[in-house]
């Protein structure tokens, strides 16, 4: 084992090291143009899909050059058990991987922390580690893709992006990363043997290789049959979001429709008395809304960036970096890396750290459950609001008709102007949202003479199967008592076939899917009474969407039973495999026929039959 | 109690006003009108064009004459020689600045607001010497008197909440005069060159002097809320203090005070008993008075000096119809005249010869490339008095197109805002516009009006419903048009602000009066606009608005008075508007709610009133941008030829027609044909 180990290494070790050697180098001239430790997520994830690349194509080239038949009985042909040998292959590559992704990414940040004083945390370091861990599960990926009697083992790429795609502490990911690494690692075992072609030999294999599958061919049959559907829209020029009139009554006309159509279209349904005044006076006003300015905050370690917490001050030459550990501002000199001392929540100075990872508004900070004013020339912070959790905000103030709103995932809250600079801002009144945050799209506000209108315009989450989004339009009066003047139910723009699609098609396996969200902590802004920010077990079924999920099931179940019919296998397995698909749904078929092949049809008779006959 | 005291106030101000006036006569006013040539229609920017000079400044010694001109894109600033009649250019592309003369006559300081720059006048070397932080709020406030070449600069330290008020050297270097917790309004400077008296506020806003004696400040003085309480000068033994107050809790009056008694002497007061002092012109070598200046309803110049007495006289006689502002000095020879009037689109400068006793004009050729209006083609503003009908006379101006005949002339009232303010005798492009296309302009100086002493400006109180005030505005328009001026048929009424609420009063409580009204930021009910603004945020060191209010007579917690006001406000009694009304707003009103205007045209429009209204984003309480200053006119102008006969009105350019278009909210008062054009369709 421990040859085969060296020589793997050996094999690779000038590609290795020439990888090694260009990577650093990218690495250091990144990081002259930008510190790529605070880059926002999106820029990280170009130079990840490059690690990503890296492992699947070593993988793929790895076994490739294994993969002709004669090479592969001379790998597996050995004195020594198939596990050792596909550990020698395994530890081979994770040195290889470790040495040329993980060791000049640590260099990078080791560089950083010590040479240029940058703010460097745990988590960066956790990101090495993570960066070497997505690379080997790329590697995992591809091994088991070019092992795999089909190319349509491809989904299995699937299974990572499901289970690792996540902007939760990096702490927290290290659990699914190796959970990950393991799964990938038994899957590539399962298929590393002599026979590549032969289902799974045993149940746990057999499992191990059909639920990862049946993710991936549920997203592909999802995303293909929405993309059909959608097109076939298109064409026929009936889709909501592509024609030219959006379907009345529905959301998107609504979340297109200016403030004033808005609360025109709302008022239409109201039976108040002043509901013909405020119409008059609604179409002479200039209507503003507030909508939640993001659905969720970073979380405290995670290892990526969901934006980039600098600040500059060009009059000191100092550059302000918020630092997890520390849960404060580090500021360090332009022009001599030195320290120069730090930001907490009540400005320069101080060293009280935030209660959370905020995130940079204009002229402030949020956090969950605080707002902090910057004062730019005292270099000091005030707090305008605080909040108690759950409740949390969902973006800055915002100034509309002399006050100053702002939007909760439970309120709308609305303040006086301060008269006072250094004092918390006063509630002149607050509304409870009337339904889910996560349905909220924008609310519309219109100062009236004698009171406030505020149209609460839901149904973002009707695409994903919401029922009961509406329109509610409420009149607010002097005194901040709010009362519902009209409530108009909103139309859906797609049919609830198409809506529910994620349901019907599986249910079971859309619960696998929203797993993450409702394990991990995402930093989602969460609905009032929620624990997770989705949880679509929850969510109410139309009957034909019941319907069409039991018939989807029992069609599976049927072509289960049909295609295992002409095959010569246990009927134990032949069981597991039709109630697998009786409770998995569709997605359990092409898994059935990749790792339960129907055996290739005899040649014999066929020669037979052609052959000319004897003289 | 609120009652009486009300009653008599206002019959005080009766008795006090009928024996000292008499209605105008209007004849003669309209005989020399129509005996005038007519004058041609002129283009709407003829009107606003500008002059090419700004900052026109004598030097103390009067060797100099120091100015900015203008030219197409830049401004220079330059200094003519008085005696050779030399011009030299100082420095090129100067922004906005403002032109202050150092004592000795060798440097001109030029503060932009954002710093201060000294420029020597013999060699036009520019030195900054004060660099404005706009966190401490520091600002240029005065040239030093009583050094050579000193400027006095003032700041405040919002965390330490102290005034300071410091001296700078042309070498840049700062002296600190004064450091107190207190704003200083006014101070005096002595001959040893330290602040010597302070004018400040106390904590309650009521005006307080203070003598600075053994290192500490002692009240001298103190002065009513709203009083004047302004230092003119103090004797060097700081013993004889000369301001400006209110004499008798009326007019505003040049007065000596003999320290420490306090006994008080009028030196100067106006010899028509009518109008405040306006201002006080001083030396600008001791800091001593020469002139008294009072606006209404005309300029007055009365020299404090002999020399200036000589000059005052021969002012009046030379300059009978115009507004003259002197720059003088007992060191210069001549002094220089600023001659501004109604019919002056641009102001004309003249040298004032001591011992000729002669008058020469200047900048003539800077002048004529300026291609200001020639006078004879504007309106004369005639001042009027006449008698309301509790017997006070009330003030006011009118402007008649010349040469047409003012019985048949269509006429526009004009409501001025405030209403604690006034018009005067000066050019407003916009009423010589008007008179040039045909109207009457008449401006009404209604009780409340400022200008006139106290009484008249406290004699309304809180009656600012459909009222004494109101009141004074209806009965002059039917003055006018009983006495020959304005066609009965064709009158319409015009404001910004009060005015505009005026204008809404007018159309609902006198609906058969005016064919139109014109409102812009108009409260619909004075009493809430008053209570909403009262309860803003007020300016650091500032009398709060409400105490102000109370001060002269709207106690907003006087719930009858409020009543009565909001009882016969147009909100309350939108049902009885007949009339067209156009409406402006700015969305970002600070004083007058959108909102209330919103419900009031929604109210009209529930009524089928002919209502426009054009919603301004960005704007607030004043009309600043120019698209929304063309789009005002433009409106007027529409108003006028639909609903008075108006010359017609060209259709507006793509700009204005895309801007009508966007802030339009309603337009029920322009008749079906004229929206199109209104709205560029």
């Amino acid at each position: 084992m421990r040859d085969l180990f060296m020589s793997e290494c050996r094999r690779f070790r000038n590609a290795a090291l020439i990888f090694a050697a260009i990577h650093l180098a990218l690495q250091l001239f990144v990081s002259r143009l930008s510190d790529i430790l605070q880059m926002r997520w999106e820029q990280q994830v170009v130079a990840l899909a490059l690690y990503l690349a890296s492992g699947f194509g070593f993988a793929l080239y790895q076994f490739g050059t294994y993969r002709q038949p004669s090479r592969w009985l001379w790998l597996l042909h050995r004195p020594m058990p198939r596990a050792a040998i596909f550990g020698a292959i395994t530890m081979a590559s994770t040195a290889l991987i470790l040495f040329a992704v993980g060791v000049p990414a640590l260099l990078t940040v080791l560089s950083k922390a010590y040479l240029g004083e940058l703010t460097v945390d745990t988590r960066h370091y956790l990101l090495v580690a993570h960066v070497v861990l997505f690379t080997l599960v790329a590697w995992l990926a591809g091994a088991y893709v070019v092992l795999s009697r089909s190319r349509f083992a491809a989904v299995i790429l699937v299974l990572p992006w499901l289970m690792l795609a996540h902007l939760a502490s990096g702490r927290a990911m290290l659990v699914p990363a190796l959970l990950c690494v393991g799964l990938l690692a038994y899957l590539v075992y399962t298929v590393f043997k002599p026979n590549r072609l032969g289902p799974p030999e045993t149940a746990v294999a057999l499992a191990a290789n059909a639920i990862p599958l049946q993710l991936g061919f549920y997203f592909a049959m999802l995303w293909a049959g929405s993309v059909t559907y959608q097109y076939g829209q298109m064409v026929a020029n009936v889709h909501p979001l592509n024609r030219a009139v959006p379907p009345a009554g529905a959301f998107i006309e609504l979340t297109r429709s200016s403030g004033r159509e808005a609360f025109l279209q709302g008022l239409k349904e109201s039976n108040d008395p002043r509901a013909a005044q405020w119409r008059r006076q609604v179409a002479l006003l200039d209507v503003a809304d507030i909508e939640p300015a993001g659905r969720q905050y970073p979380v405290r370690h995670q290892v990526s960036n969901q934006d980039m917490l600098q600040l500059e001050d060009p009059t000191q030459h100092i550059q302000w970096t918020f630092s997890h550990d520390a849960m404060r501002f580090h500021g360090r000199d332009l022009y001599t890396n030195a320290h120069r001392g730090w930001i907490g929540v009540r400005g320069l100075g101080d060293m009280t750290p935030f209660a959370g990872v905020p995130v940079l508004v204009k002229h402030g900070f949020m956090t969950p459950q605080q707002f902090y004013a910057i004062d730019p020339n005292a270099k000091t912070q005030r707090q305008l609001i605080a909040l108690k959790a759950p409740e949390t905000l969902s973006g800055a103030t915002r100034e509309i008709g002399g006050r100053l709103y702002a939007l909760t995932n439970h309120r709308l809250i609305a303040y006086d102007k301060p008269v006072d600079a250094d004092a918390m801002l006063v509630e002149r009144f607050s509304v409870a949202l009337p339904g889910p945050f996560s349905d909220l799209d924008r609310i519309d506000i219109a100062r009236l003479l004698d009171g406030t209108l505020l149209s609460f315009n839901a149904g973002r989450q009707m695409i994903q199967g919401a029922s009961d989004s509406a329109q509610t339009v409420m009149f607010v009066d002097d005194a901040g008592k709010a009362a519902v003047v009209a409530r108009r139910a909103l139309a859906h723009d797609f049919p609830p076939l198409f809506e529910h699609k994620e349901f019907w098609l599986s249910p079971v396996l859309q619960a696998i899917v929203a797993l993450p969200d409702l394990l991990l902590d995402k930093g989602f802004i969460l609905d009032k009474g929620l624990a997770a920010y989705s949880n679509p077990l929850q969510r109410t079924r139309p009957a034909p969407v019941l319907a069409a999920a039991l018939i989807c099931t029992l069609l599976a179940a049927c072509a289960a039973w049909l295609w295992l019919l002409p095959m010569a296998i246990g009927a134990r397995r032949k069981a597991i495999w039709i109630a697998a698909s009786l409770l998995v749904g569709l997605p359990a078929i092409p898994s059935l026929m990749l790792l339960q092949p129907r055996p290739p049809r005899p040649l014999r008779k066929s020669i037979d039959a052609t052959a000319p006959a004897a003289a | 109690m609120f009652l009486q005291r009300f009653v008599s106030a206002v019959a005080l101000v009766s008795v006090l006003s009928a024996a000292q006036a008499a209605p105008t006569s209007l004849k003669p006013i309209v005989a020399a009108n129509l005996a005038l040539p007519a004058a041609p229609q002129l283009k709407d920017e003829d009107f606003s064009r500008r002059s090419r000079l700004r900052e026109v400044k004598l030097s103390p010694d009067g060797a100099w004459i120091a100015y900015f001109e203008s030219g197409e894109k830049n401004a220079s600033l330059k200094v003519l020689d008085v005696a050779t009649g030399e011009k030299k250019q100082l420095l090129a592309d100067i922004g906005r600045a403002q032109l202050h003369w150092s004592t000795d006559s060798q440097a001109l300081f030029v503060d932009t607001g954002e710093a201060l720059s000294v420029v020597g006048v013999k060699d036009g070397v520019s030195t900054r010497i004060a660099a404005f932080d706009r966190k401490l709020q520091q600002q240029f406030i005065d040239v030093d008197v009583r050094r050579p070449r000193h400027a006095l600069v003032s700041e405040f330290d919002a965390a330490a909440k102290r005034y300071r008020l410091s001296r700078i050297g042309a070498d840049g270097a700062g002296e600190v005069l004064y450091e107190g917790p207190k704003k200083l309004i006014d101070f005096l400077i002595d001959g040893a060159g330290q602040v010597s008296f302070i004018h400040t506020l106390d904590d309650d806003y009521r005006h307080l002097v203070s003598r600075k004696q053994d290192a500490k400040w002692t009240e001298t003085l103190r002065c009513k809320r709203l009083q004047s309480c302004q230092l003119v000068s103090a004797s060097n033994d700081g013993r004889v203090l000369t301001m400006v107050l209110n004499e008798a809790d009326d007019r505003k009056s040049l007065v000596q005070l003999d320290m420490p008694g306090g006994r008080r002497k009028v030196l100067h007061a106006d010899p028509d008993a009518l109008a405040d002092l306006s201002q006080v012109k001083l030396s600008p070598r001791t800091g001593e008075p020469l002139f008294a200046v009072y606006d209404a309803p005309r300029r007055h110049n009365f020299g404090l000096t002999a020399p200036a007495k000589q000059a005052a006289g021969d002012i009046a006689r030379r300059f009978q119809d115009a507004s003259i502002s002197v720059s003088a000095s007992e060191d210069a020879l001549r002094w220089l005249l600023t001659e501004r009037s109604a019919r002056l689109t641009q102001e004309r400068f003249w040298l004032y010869d001591r011992k000729a006793r002669s008058f020469q004009q200047v900048f003539e050729q800077e002048r004529a490339l300026g291609n200001p209006v020639p006078e004879q083609h504007l309106a004369r503003k005639s001042a009027l008095d006449y008698r309301a009908s509790d017997g006070v006379i009330v003030h006011g101006y009118l402007s008649l197109p010349p040469g047409k005949d003012a019985a048949k002339v269509p006429m526009l009232t004009m409501v001025h805002g405030g209403p604690w303010g006034a018009f005067e005798n000066d050019y407003q492009s916009l009423v010589q516009m008007l008179v040039n296309r045909g109207f009457a302009v008449f401006q009404p100086n209604f009780r409340s009006s400022t200008g006139y002493g106290d009484k008249y400006m406290l004699a309304p109180q809180s009656d600012f419903g459909n009222g004494r005030v109101q009141a004074d505005i209806i009965e002059g328009v039917r003055w006018l048009a009983a006495n020959g001026v304005g066609d009965k048929n064709r009158l319409a009424i015009m404001g910004d602000s009060f005015g505009g609420y005026s204008t809404l009063q007018a159309l609902t409580h006198t609906p058969q009066l005016f064919q139109f009204g014109m409102a812009t930021v108009a409260p619909t009910d004075f009493g809430r606009t008053m209570r909403n603004a009262a309860g803003g945020p007020g300016t650091q060191g500032d009398l709060p608005l409400a105490l102000h209010l109370r001060e002269v007579g709207v106690d907003l917690n006087d719930a009858a008075a409020m009543k009565r006001v909001t009882d016969s406000s147009p909100a309350a009694n939108a049902g009885k508007v007949t009339r067209p009304l156009m409406m402006i707003a700015g969305a970002k009103d600070p004083m007058v709610d959108i909102a209330a205007i919103t419900d009031y045209v929604a109210t009209l429009q529930a009524g089928g009133k002919p209502v426009s209204l054009l919603v301004a984003p960005d704007e607030g309480h004043n009309l600043r941008k120019p698209l929304t200053r063309q789009a005002y006119l433009y409106l007027l102008m529409k108003m006028l030829e639909q609903h008075l006969g108006g010359p017609a009105v060209p259709a507006p350019d793509t700009e204005l027609a895309k801007f009508l278009e966007q802030t339009m909210k309603a337009n029920g008062a322009l008749p079906a044909t004229a929206q199109k054009v209104a709205l560029g369709q």
